[in-house]
């Protein structure tokens, strides 16, 4: 047996409206930050390259390593105790001259060191009074934390700049977003390296410094000392040989023999000094050079140093993030 | 925010690279190894020079002496600094007196000996000559492979005698004075203390490598100047050597030491390489 369905019905529908979807706005890559960015990373770059900041802030570092063992609280000091020496020793000599009445020329040395003890004195008083007022500023510069590695800092966020800027103006979309992160992380990078390396303290003590430090860092200067310290060796040859034939009794006596048994450590001092000074003349330069340069340039030199860091960091992460692609707004 | 590792890894791989390669991009290229002045020829004397005392009689400087002279004065005429603890020429000379080794040693180094100094900045280098009084404090003498004062690789002193005449590499030739070390060589080694850059030495000695073994660029003289020269007669082994040199930075930066070595020269038989 079979059972005959009736034939379905042919239902009439109405037709379903066509489903629309609005097509996503196109994805726009913003131009100018993104060039801005290259050209930030070309001048980060190549400035410290032709700037010559690498051999200058290593010069600055050696100057600072250099000076350290001058720069400590008991060679400040000592050097305190033997202007004391020199400054004794000079009357003493005066005194035993006076009432000995030694005639001039028969000892050549003692008659230069008292027709010159006087500026002797002052000079090298002066000198180690300026090492003693720059020591504060010094002990800032010296805490500054990798002040040589700062062109380097520089250059890599340059490089990841101008990386990114690339990327951005004409690689995949899809690498936007990651190299947007990478250049933020290096601006950021470079606008905190200040406040963790204490260079925002010790660049303005830097210029300070500088500044302390120009009028005995001349190879004149050092020419003096040299010249000084020739009168004080024959100085000393003459108290500890011949001149200890003349009496040389009280206080006088006792004044000179400070000298002579001083002398070992005063003159290794003094030529530790004088040779740290010639030896640093051209980190000096570089350095100063480095903060003149600057200020010519209207960076506002050393001590702005920490603030232009922060501006890059803060225009190249700003830059980034400008340049991240977006999608155009409805209107 | 998504990240590709692939993306990720290129970026940082580019940061390495930079961080890799920017040491070496303001950095001239270095010098390399010592060098000998003393070359071109002749038959190199290898042994103890042997020193003879200083000595200063009826005004004739003779044996083993040392002069100082200010910046500017004449190697010749003087006039040289007056030491104060020497009689001889007026205190014009200072006479040295061998050390224990007798005298200098070519082919070796005698080097400084640590410490270098007592509390009262006197010379412990005794090998040479004995520690000699100098305005008050004692100097002597040392030949170090890497020079004191200008840390610069030297080569042992080398003495090399042609058609009767002496030349000598003493560039590792070195005064110790009041806790300070003076390069009292000839010829000069070039100072290696000029400010670096951190890495900037290890790329100078990696592009140092690369171009002189690719590229076949020749090693940088690390001295400069010419070496002593001196007379040796055969038949006694009598020789003498006598140089100037030039204090380059330091204290005395522009004096210059003058240099006058006599005594018997001592063959060792042997011609090693310095120790």
């Amino acid at each position: 047996m079979t059972i005959a369905a009736p034939p379905l019905l042919q239902l009439e529908l109405p037709c379903a409206p066509p489903v629309t979807t609005t097509p996503p706005a196109p994805l726009r890559r913003p131009k100018i930050p993104a060039v801005g960015l290259v050209v930030l990373g070309v001048l980060l770059t190549f400035g410290p390259i032709v700037g010559g900041l690498f051999s200058r802030t290593a010069a600055g570092q050696q100057m600072i390593d250099d000076f350290a063992p001058h720069m400590q609280a008991s060679a400040l000091a000592r050097y305190d105790d033997e202007i004391l020496v020199l400054r004794h020793a000079a009357i003493g000599v005066d005194t035993v001259y006076r009432t000995e009445h030694v005639a001039a020329g028969r000892f050549p040395g003692l008659d230069e060191f008292r027709g010159e003890s006087r500026a002797l004195v002052l000079r090298a008083a002066g000198l180690t009074q300026r090492v003693q007022a720059t020591e504060p500023q010094y002990q800032q510069v010296a805490d500054i934390g990798g002040f040589n590695r700062i062109p380097f800092l520089m250059v890599a966020c340059g490089l990841v700049a101008i990386y990114c800027g690339c990327v951005l103006l004409v690689g995949r979309r899809g690498q936007a977003r990651s190299v947007v992160v990478l250049a933020v992380l290096a601006g950021v990078a470079v606008a905190v390296y200040p406040f963790v390396s204490n260079l925002s303290a010790g660049a303005q003590a830097g210029q300070g410094m500088l500044h302390s430090l120009a009028p005995v860092m001349t190879p004149h200067e050092v020419r003096q000392l040299q010249s000084d310290f020739i009168v004080l060796v024959n100085t000393d040859g003459e108290l500890d040989t011949t001149f200890r034939a003349v009496p040389q009794p009280g206080p006088s006596g006792s004044e000179i023999s400070a000298l002579v048994n001083d002398w070992p450590k005063l003159s290794s001092d003094f030529a530790s000094l004088v040779g740290t000074i010639n030896d640093n003349i051209g980190n000096f330069d570089a350095l100063n050079g480095l903060d003149t340069d600057s200020r010519d340039l209207g960076l506002g030199g050393l001590g702005a140093f920490p603030y232009l860091l922060v501006g890059i960091g803060v225009l190249t992460a700003g830059l980034a993030i400008a340049a991240l692609p977006r999608r155009q707004k409805e209107t | 925010m998504k990240f590709r590792t692939g993306d990720v890894r290129r970026t940082a791989g580019a940061l390495c690279a930079v961080l890799a390669v920017a040491p070496g991009v303001a950095l001239p290229a270095v010098p390399a190894s010592a060098k000998s002045a003393a070359g071109g020829g002749g038959r190199e004397l290898v042994g103890l020079f042997r020193l003879t005392p200083g000595s200063d009689v009826g005004a004739q400087l003779g044996g083993t002496y040392f002069r100082m002279l200010e910046p500017g004065a004449s190697p010749t005429s003087g006039p040289y600094m007056k030491n104060a603890n020497s009689t001889a020429d007026g205190g014009q000379a200072t006479l040295l007196q061998p050390g224990t080794a007798g005298g200098f040693r070519t082919n070796q180094y005698q080097a400084q000996p640590t410490p270098g100094f007592n509390p009262g900045g006197d010379s412990l280098a005794d090998s040479i000559t004995t520690p000699t009084a100098f305005f008050g404090v004692k100097f002597s003498i040392s030949t170090n492979k890497i020079d004191l004062q200008t840390k610069t690789a030297c080569a042992p002193p080398i003495v090399v005698l042609k058609n009767g005449k002496l030349t000598a590499d003493l560039s590792s030739w070195a005064a110790s004075w009041n806790n300070q070390n003076f390069n009292q060589g000839a010829p000069k080694p070039v100072s290696s203390t000029q400010a670096k850059s951190p890495g900037e030495q290890q790329a100078q000695q990696a592009w140092n490598f690369f171009s002189q073994r690719w590229l076949g660029a020749q090693a940088k003289a690390t001295v400069s100047g010419t070496g002593a020269t001196g007379t040796y007669d055969p038949k006694t082994g009598r020789f003498v050597l006598q140089w100037t040199s030039l204090i380059v930075g330091g204290p005395f930066n522009g004096f210059t030491g003058l240099w006058h070595l006599a005594g018997v020269f001592q063959p060792s038989g042997r011609a090693g390489a310095g120790s």
